[in-house]
């Protein structure tokens, strides 16, 4: 198992809705990396405390906070190589400093396909299970 | 505050400034005629008073009737009978003329009284009262004169004394009412520039209350738009999990229905989309640059060809076509006119698009013609509503936001987008982009309406 999670991509997804955590956990194993749900930013900043990740998937509008600001916060507490992408409903319109803190930003994927998409973009070679 | 409290002002300006009008009613001016005849009736007989008196008693008569006629004649002019003031005064000189040249006497008290009668008169008629001001001084001259005229007729003192003050007053109200009018005027001019500035600033405020409203309503319904599509994502992301894992448990019939559903959820997430970029259009800052709109097109249509390679689209772009706008919300436009042009042109043979610029009506405008399904003209005004197709969805898919989205990008740039096409016969789109669009001779545009002046009395 160690020697296994040390080739896996970690993720971390930090969203409010409890339905598109489900559904990102199950497209998540169902691509064969370690994925991290949590629901707002005491959550998130646990686990960032206690486990390193490659990639962080972050809503934008979480419940009494905002995406940019909690990542903001908590980039420091985390590994330096993780990346950090904001998702959201729809990435039309959105306003550049709202983006601030993030290394990018992508619509929130739904399908595994589009799971699949994002994770080749954003984790480091070799980390995603083919 | 001036010489006098604001009611005696107003009071004042009305008795000595404002026209009593003009004898256009023949029934006043008959009553008028009427009056004008017994005022030189009365004219004469002062004159024959005076005479009675001069050459019969070798005295003066009592002054009240000169008084008395002055009232009357004044009241006259007040009322608006203009020709009975002239005729009292044409007949006043005579009775002056003779009295000085036949008796050798100055002009009797009443005769003297009568002077600044005719300096009220005329400052009434000409409504001037630099003229009633003026001649009243000209009376107190003339009634001095008649004080100091040498020889044994010379009046005594307290003879003119009445005439003298009568006429000074005139002299002064004369004076204090072009004071009063020049202040009256300056105060009129203060109040239409501080009601316009009041204006000015109202609609300044409505404006910013407006454009709140707007920003508001805009981020409400983009706020909406986007809220939306996250629940729309888990009903495409657990239709995906329900065709990946329970696929075969669903028989074809299932897998079928839930086809129906993932495309519907396509379909809603693509008008979200359009209506995401709807709202954004005048969300966004305008930032004009010069661009080269066949640099644009050119992109647009290479994607539309990357999208659907099959097609086979002649396209006819011009060298150049400088155009000073928004690059993002030029794309926009572009976008959704070739697209749709694109689009539309999909059922015809040897489909063809253009893009061009025009003069019409003698304005520049660009066009982007196409040879395709075109449209009645009798429901043009539906094309740029958002939501409002004329065609059928199964025919052209779309979400009817396209051209709602490009109107509104072109409007920003306070230009104009209309269309012309016929059933059949293809459609054309023009469009400008507000600035420098009018060209040739055609300079009416430039010319504005002059400010209105502010009236003068």
């Amino acid at each position: 198992m160690v020697g296994e999670s040390k080739s896996k991509g970690r993720v971390l997804v930090v969203d409010d809705d409890p339905i598109l955590r489900q559904l990102f956990k199950r497209n998540l194993e169902k691509l064969g990396v370690e994925a991290v749900v949590v629901a707002d930013g005491a959550g998130a900043q646990d686990a960032v405390q206690t486990e390193s990740f490659d990639l962080v998937l972050m809503d934008q509008h979480l419940t009494g906070e905002r995406g940019t600001e909690l990542t903001a916060r908590l980039r420091g507490e985390a590994s330096s190589s993780a990346k950090w992408v904001c998702i959201s409903g729809s990435i039309r319109g959105h306003q550049a400093e709202s983006l601030a803190n993030f290394d990018g930003s992508a619509e929130k994927p739904a399908t595994v396909e589009e799971m699949r998409r994002l994770l080749r973009e954003w984790l480091p070679d070799g980390t995603l299970p083919e | 505050m001036g010489p006098f409290p604001s009611d005696l002002n107003r009071r004042l300006s009305r008795l000595f400034l404002e026209p009593s009008g003009r004898l256009d009613d023949p029934a006043r001016r008959s009553t008028a005629t009427l009056f004008a005849g017994c005022l030189l009736a009365l004219v004469l007989l002062f004159g024959a008073y005076d005479l009675y008196w001069m050459l019969v008693q070798d005295g003066y008569g009592p002054p009240w009737p000169g008084y008395l006629m002055m009232t009357l004649a004044y009241a006259l002019v007040r009322a608006g009978y203009f020709y009975p003031s002239v005729l009292l005064t044409l007949g006043m000189l005579p009775t002056v003329a003779f009295t000085l040249v036949v008796t050798g006497h100055s002009p009797a008290p009443t005769m003297t009284l009568t002077l600044p009668v005719l300096g009220a008169l005329l400052g009434t008629l000409l409504v001037d009262a630099w003229t009633t001001a003026a001649l009243s001084l000209l009376a107190v001259a003339l009634i001095a004169t008649t004080a100091l005229w040498p020889g044994p007729h010379r009046l005594p003192w307290q003879a003119i004394s009445g005439p003298l003050l009568v006429n000074l007053l005139g002299g002064a109200i004369g004076v204090l009412s072009i004071v009063h009018r020049t202040r009256l005027e300056r105060e009129g001019r203060r109040a239409l520039e501080s009601s316009a500035a009041e204006l000015e600033q109202r609609v300044r405020a409505r404006t910013i209350e407006l454009d709140s409203t707007i920003s508001e309503l805009e981020s409400f319904s983009y706020s909406v738009s986007h809220d939306l599509r996250a629940p729309l994502r888990a009903i495409e992301g657990f239709a995906a999990v329900l065709a990946e894992d329970h696929g075969d448990a669903l028989g074809p019939g299932g897998r079928e229905t839930l086809g129906v559903i993932r495309k519907s959820g396509a379909r809603m997430s693509a008008m979200i989309d359009s209506l995401l970029d709807l709202s954004s259009v005048t969300r966004s800052p305008l930032v004009r640059d010069s661009l080269d709109l066949v640099t644009l097109a050119s992109e647009v249509i290479r994607e539309l060809r990357a999208a659907e390679p099959e097609r086979d689209v002649h396209v006819v772009l011009p060298p150049t076509l400088p155009a000073s706008g928004d690059a993002a919300l030029l794309r926009t436009i572009l976008q959704n006119l070739l697209g749709n042009a694109w689009k539309f042109t999909a059922g015809v043979q040897g489909p063809s698009i253009e893009l061009a610029g025009v003069v019409r009506h003698g304005r520049r405008y660009f066009v982007v013609r196409d040879n395709g399904a075109g449209f009645d003209m009798a429901k043009a005004e539906h094309l740029f509503r958002p939501f409002e197709r004329l065609h059928d969805a199964a025919d052209f898919p779309g979400t009817g936001i396209g051209l709602a989205t490009a109107a509104r990008a072109v409007h920003r740039h306070g230009g104009d987008l209309f269309a012309e096409a016929r059933v059949g016969a293809g459609a054309e789109f023009y469009f400008d982009l507000g600035q420098e669009s009018a060209c040739g001779d055609d300079h009416s545009r430039s010319i504005l309406p002059l400010p209105a002046r502010p009236p003068r009395r």
